[in-house]
């Protein structure tokens, strides 16, 4: 905001005390409420009204508080956003930033905590991210800031408690980017979102056991790194996918096809999908915690994978 | 200030030319997108077009050939974007349903009912955001009032005060399916009223109030007063989509004794208050209707000269930007000045 008037922050609870997670604490004083714009609970008109602030060569930053409140908006983001600059022939563009929270835990429910980063890959005209770390998470929101085309970035609650050291000063990461984050030979790891912290562990588990995996954040869900998995599959032969979102129709499904198409005489064994049931978020907290993607279950299916079902006893029940 | 009603006459008498024009080449089946006539809804382009400065911002529906005409919109890349040539206003990318010129600040319509006004509002909102002198305005049709996003928007652009009209043309229709099937209330400007908005109610061929509340309307949203709502009832004298017409649509250039007195022709009505009040004669009439006729045959023969569509990859207009972007250096805010820049280029291509 500092470096471009044009920018604006509009959002429900920019007053508030908590400040939307504290993602836009400070701004206010700092900007002035012209910049810092409370919404109406009208999700459809602000996402149109930052359509047209957009095209009007504003760059508006939508935030909403829960991704599921997005599906109100969607008119305007898909049957608008997404299209104009095509639908009239490139000479119009909507450099749109719309941040989506990710609600996770303590009962968030079924219309609380959807992963949508799915549904909204499939627009061409959008791009699509969901950064797991700090780092990455500046670096991705400059780049979206700045860039001409409404992108959609997804937010993983649970990651808000992430701390990491990272440069100050503005730098910008690339959309379309996997990031690399522990090297391995015996199987590639591509998390998203809030299960890529447990990936992580998951490759430290299975590096007791012997055992290495490769893991790869996905980052971008649209454009998808495909370079990137390719070539890690090559090296790895197998390849499991964890997603946050749900894998029927989802981005686990576009990766597996993908490295199917690519790979498909080098593959040591069939891809497989690790992903939340198919059923909407139950509240209840016993089964609110088995809903999602664990450590224990990534490691255990890398494993089976690896060694076959027959050597791992405790192999995956889904 | 006096208004030129025979430059609003003229307006009117133009698109209404040009949506016959269409009407009869239509069929030849060169121009192949769904088309929205506004055959009998001259008057609100022409008088909105006709108060709009060049650098107001209109948006409009599916049905917008007149609103893109009054903003003055290039004929030939209305044509050209009809028949899929790259040379249209939208690149051959959007048809009769997209049509954009931003040379004149006609910054586009969405075929999704109801779907540019909040993009309108947007417009506006930036508008008020640099304190510009502008206004915004948008049209909109009577079902577009049964979509929630018009009281979302209603109320934010009330909340803001922002400088745009909303010009709602009721032609009671929906496709084919009548208001009364459709609304609690046939009466559609009153119900935003209680949310404090300022609105008209003009009754249909009431030509000299449409004139008024249009000049009022944007004189408030000039000065920072806020939006307003404009309730102008018509009859839409065409099919829905397509070429067909009904009603005397043609008549207007003839002695008011063949036209019957114009059957509610809206250019019979402006005609006849012109011809009585001695500020016209019918020989002005036909020799503006030779003008016209031989500007469209121009601009369509034009147009066709142009077919094909633009370059060979369908992927070139995705994405505005690359994958990776840069930071600025600090700078004015990019605006409306910019665009204008970048869309001369594209009219002058002409
Ligand atoms: C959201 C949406 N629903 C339905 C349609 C199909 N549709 C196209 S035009 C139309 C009627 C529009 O009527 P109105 O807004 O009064 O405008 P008019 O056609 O009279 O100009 C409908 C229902 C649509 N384009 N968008």
């Amino acid at each position: 905001m500092e470096m471009d008037e044009s920018v604006f922050v509009v959002g429900q609870g920019t007053r508030d005390r908590g400040h939307i997670f504290g993602s836009v604490e400070g701004l206010l004083a700092r900007f002035g409420p012209q910049r810092v714009v409370e919404m109406p609970i009208s999700e459809n008109a602000v996402a149109g009204i930052c359509v047209g602030a957009a095209l009007s060569g504003l760059r508006p930053i939508l935030v909403l508080q829960r991704a599921d409140f997005s599906f109100l908006a969607l008119d305007q983001l898909i049957n608008h956003a997404s299209k104009f600059h095509y639908m009239f022939g490139g000479q119009t563009s909507v450099p749109l930033v719309v941040r989506l929270i990710v609600g996770k835990g303590w009962g968030q429910g079924p219309q609380h905590s959807q992963s949508l980063h799915s549904m909204f890959a499939h627009f061409p005209g959008l791009r699509v991210v969901a950064p797991a770390d700090p780092h990455t998470a500046k670096g991705l929101l400059l780049n979206a800031v700045f860039a001409n085309d409404p992108v959609i970035i997804l937010e993983g609650r649970p990651l808000y408690g992430t701390a990491q050291v990272i440069p100050e000063e503005p730098y910008t990461v690339p959309f379309g980017q996997a990031r690399g984050i522990r090297e391995g030979t015996d199987i590639t790891i591509i998390a998203v979102s809030f299960v890529v912290p447990e990936a992580i562990i998951a490759a430290d588990d299975l590096s007791r056991a012997g055992l290495s995996a490769e893991v790869i954040d996905l980052v971008s869900v649209n454009p998808l790194d495909i370079d990137t998995i390719v070539t890690s599959v090559q090296k790895t032969g197998r390849l499991l996918v964890v997603d946050t979102s749900w894998s029927y129709c989802g981005i686990s499904a576009e990766i597996s096809a993908v490295v199917h198409e690519k790979l498909f005489g080098e593959l040591q064994s069939p891809v497989r999908r690790l992903t939340i049931p198919f059923t909407p978020t139950p509240t209840a907290f016993e089964w609110e915690d088995r809903y999602y993607p664990t450590h224990v279950q990534i490691a255990q299916w890398a494993q089976e994978m690896i060694c076959g079902a027959e050597l791992c006893p405790t192999g995956p029940t889904s | 200030m006096s208004v030129n009603k025979v430059e609003i006459l003229k307006r009117m008498v133009r698109i209404r030319m040009v949506e016959l024009y269409i009407a009869r080449r239509y069929p030849e089946q060169k121009m192949r997108c769904p088309t929205h006539l506004c055959l009998g809804q001259e008057a609100a382009p022409a008088v909105c077009g006709y108060f709009a400065g060049g650098d107001d911002i209109f948006v409009g529906t599916c049905r917008s050939h007149g609103h893109y005409l009054a903003k003055g919109g290039n004929l030939t890349a209305l044509f050209a974007e009809l028949l899929g040539s790259g040379k249209g206003c939208s690149k051959g990318l959007g048809g009769s349903m997209h049509l954009i010129d931003l040379g004149v600040n006609f910054w586009g319509t969405s075929a999704i009912v109801g779907g540019g006004i909040p993009i309108a509002a947007g417009a506006a909102f930036r508008l008020r955001y640099e304190n510009a002198p502008q206004i915004v305005v948008v049209f909109l049709g009577d079902a577009a009032v049964e979509e929630g996003v018009v009281y979302e928007t209603v109320n934010f652009a009330l909340l803001h005060k922002l400088p745009l009209v909303f010009v709602c043309e009721n032609n009671a229709l929906a496709i084919t399916t009548p208001i009364e099937l459709r609304q609690c209330s046939t009466i559609l400007h009153d119900r935003f009223q209680t949310m404090g908005m300022n609105s008209f109610y003009v009754a249909e061929n009431d030509i000299s109030q449409l004139i008024e509340a249009i000049r009022v309307s944007y004189a408030r949203a000039r000065t920072g007063l806020g939006p307003t709502f404009i309730e102008y009832r018509v009859s839409r004298w065409c099919a829905h989509v397509g070429p067909a017409f009904e009603g005397p649509v043609d008549l207007w250039w003839q002695p008011p004794a063949a036209s019957g007195g114009g059957h509610g022709c809206p250019i019979c009505v402006l005609r006849d208050e012109l011809i009585a009040g001695g500020a016209i004669r019918l020989e002005y009439i036909r020799s503006l209707r030779q003008q016209v006729q031989q500007e469209i045959e121009e601009a369509y023969r034009q147009a066709e000269s142009t077919a094909g569509p633009i370059g060979q990859d369908p992927a070139a207009f995705v994405y505005a930007s690359g994958l990776a972007c840069e930071l600025p250096s600090r700078g004015p805010v990019r605006g409306i000045e910019f665009r204008h820049a970048e869309a001369s280029k594209l009219v002058n291509a002409f």
